[in-house]
């Protein structure tokens, strides 16, 4: 057998070049584009079904459980949604553990062959959209457990990561903090808002997320009913504004809780880098990087029993996606380069023996060094909420889209709710289409 | 291809069965054995206690119960269901306590009767207003503390239940069982 000793010519490595150029296109986000289109179209069942037809399962078979989840719950199939978030959770934590083999053949290979655990934010959201399901079921007792989940959950990442933003998220928590007021239990409303005030402040350092007015309003009359002047005070002081007590404690009225999930999560696109390496050899690096996408709409006003209210941002996924991504980039960055690196030295040695083999695994380790763009694309981009008082009964509620200057793009009449005197009645929209 | 067909034999899904009474932990979570566990404890000190044998001694009847809310104040969703039907089995099999069928049966049976009014023939139909009204109502809370360190947590569950009489609001009789598990997850997997 004839050993080939002559260096491939230029046009080959320059159309391999081009290839690698080409090949970075194709990702986990671009495949979302068919499923993305016919939720816009209010055709969930057409999405599951795309879903399936993409695959799952596997190294992303947590992914697949919650899109599925999340567009069941789309669909109105809350007790179906709760199936798939519960897998997902198992799932996660099996992928707790860690896997010897996965990080050696992420080393040889790419990201790509990890299993998909979720984000730390992910993972926290899998419980709030539970809790928003059992809400709108009508079970609070089993939200109340998810209220808890969260806790663990949070104190968990807490144990295990360095930077505390990861560890924390402003709206699980103040959605734990209305569960608990629902039922009753004030003091662990008081202690659930507090630590939501914390982690709006702190998030709000890091992206743009305010502490949202109505969470003031909570602090200021939760505190007044325990008793706590010094802290009411100082909410009053740095605020500006009191609230009348005891409004909406002992109340005879009920309350309708809106909440507007806007638009789609940010995608995960590659950024890569293909450079020349000595001995006609090409090393490449690739790193994930987010694309936010544009939000359904401005904000919402929703009207019940004659009162109206407009949502407020309680939590912006988008800012919170960037700065998951801009905490973890350093660690994915290192494991890259440290991945070229072995390609390049498994590379060299097989030129040695035959340059044509060794340029041929070259190709085939660089071709194969694709980022890891998955994500939980179905969750949405920002979510926001409002409050509306309203007496005991059966309403129908009135919801409109507005715009960016607060103009109505659109109004939609919400199914009837009944609402019950002292409790909160929890309603979600889902809004898609800019 | 004996050797490839054993091969492939390793591959089909395995089923065994147990007996009900087998103890299988498998993630830590509140299974089938905490549920019979508590339930048959509980309900054994129940009738071990005082109230039943002045109740018997005052009206001369044994005394009728009914198994109210028994909420879920844990972090897992456990299913109350089986743990109440857990309850109910074990006070009817004592023979010492009636059991009366609790609100959301009542109203199946209700509409049987209802619907007897109209349809059943005269000698066979049961008139409403004759139901047994209950003496006490079982209500309970399950409560749990986790406490966790990496990949080991220790799962404390407390399950309270009270006899309350509906006679005038005295609590009788307060039941209390403690579980505490110990479960440390595996630092790799496959």
């Amino acid at each position: 057998m004839m050993r080939i000793r002559r260096r491939l010519p230029p046009a080959v490595l320059g159309g391999a070049f081009l290839f690698l150029c080409l090949a970075g296109c194709a990702g986990h986000g671009a495949s979302f584009g068919k499923i993305e289109s016919d939720l816009v179209r209010h055709r969930p069942d057409l999405a599951l079904q795309d879903l399936d037809d993409r695959g799952g399962g596997g190294k992303s078979e947590v992914l697949y459980r919650l899109d599925r989840g999340m567009i069941l719950r789309m669909a109105g199939d809350f007790e179906g949604s709760n199936f798939e978030f519960e897998t997902a959770k198992a799932e996660i934590e099996a992928l707790s553990a860690v896997s010897v083999t996965e990080n050696v053949t992420s080393l040889l290979i790419n990201d790509r062959t990890r299993a998909f655990e979720g984000e730390p934010f992910e993972q926290v959201m899998v419980h709030v959209f539970e809790a928003l399901n059992y809400l709108e079921l009508g079970e609070p007792d089993e939200a109340r457990v998810e209220a808890l989940q969260v806790d663990v959950r949070l104190r968990a990442l807490t144990e295990a990561s360095s930077d505390d933003l990861l560890a924390s998220d402003p709206f699980a928590r103040y959605l734990a903090g209305l569960i608990y007021e629902d039922l009753g239990e004030r003091s662990d409303a008081l202690i659930a808002y507090r630590l939501a005030f914390e982690a709006y402040r702190a998030h709000g350092r890091r992206y743009s997320i305010e502490v949202p007015p109505v969470l003031v309003d909570d602090l200021l009359r939760l505190t007044a009913w325990a008793g706590l002047t010094e802290e009411f005070e100082r909410y009053r002081a740095r605020f500006g504004r009191s609230v009348d007590m005891p409004r909406g404690l002992d109340a005879e009225e009920g309350e309708l809780v809106f909440v507007l999930l806007d638009g789609f999560a940010p995608v995960k696109r590659e950024d890569a880098v293909t450079l020349p390496a000595p001995n006609g050899l090409l090393v490449r690096v690739a790193v994930p990087r987010y694309e936010v996408s544009p939000p359904g709409v401005a904000a919402a006003r929703v009207t019940i029993a004659g009162r109206a209210g407009r949502t407020q941002v309680v939590e912006n996924i988008n800012g919170l996606a960037l700065h998951t991504l801009a905490a973890r980039l350093p660690g994915i960055t290192v494991r890259a380069v440290a991945r070229a690196a072995v390609k390049f030295t498994a590379a060299r040695q097989a030129q040695k023996k035959n340059e044509l083999a060794g340029l041929l695994l070259n190709l085939v380790a660089v071709v194969a060094e694709r980022a890891d763009t998955r994500s939980w694309l179905t969750l949405p981009g920002e979510i926001q909420l409002v409050r509306v008082a309203a007496p005991p009964g059966v309403h129908r509620p009135v919801l409109e889209l507005l715009g960016p200057a607060g103009g109505v793009i659109d109004t939609v009449e919400l199914p009837a709710v009944e609402i019950r005197p002292g409790r909160k009645t929890f309603v979600t929209y889902h809004c898609l289409s800019p | 291809m004996a050797f490839s067909l054993s091969l492939l034999g390793g591959c089909a899904t395995k089923v065994t069965r147990l007996d009900t009474a087998d103890t299988v932990d498998l993630s830590g979570a509140w299974n089938d054995t905490d549920s019979r566990m508590v339930s048959d404890e509980m309900i054994a000190d129940m009738l071990e206690r005082a109230w039943l044998g002045q109740y018997v001694a005052r009206t001369g009847n044994p005394p009728a119960v009914i198994v109210g809310e028994i909420r879920n104040l844990s972090h897992e969703h456990i299913n109350v269901n089986t743990f109440v039907g857990d309850i109910e089995r074990a006070l009817i099999n004592s023979g010492r306590v009636e059991f009366v069928a609790s609100k959301t049966e009542r109203l199946e049976i209700r509409e049987e009767r209802k619907d007897q009014d109209l349809n059943a023939r005269e000698d066979t139909r049961k008139p409403m207003g004759r139901e047994l009204g209950a003496d006490f109502m079982l209500k309970g809370v399950i409560n749990t503390i986790i406490d966790a360190s990496g990949k080991t947590q220790v799962r404390f569950y407390q399950v309270d239940l009270t006899l309350i009489s509906l006679v005038d609001n005295r609590k009788v009789w307060v039941g209390q069982k403690k579980i505490k598990k110990l479960v440390e997850r595996s630092k790799l997997r496959s």
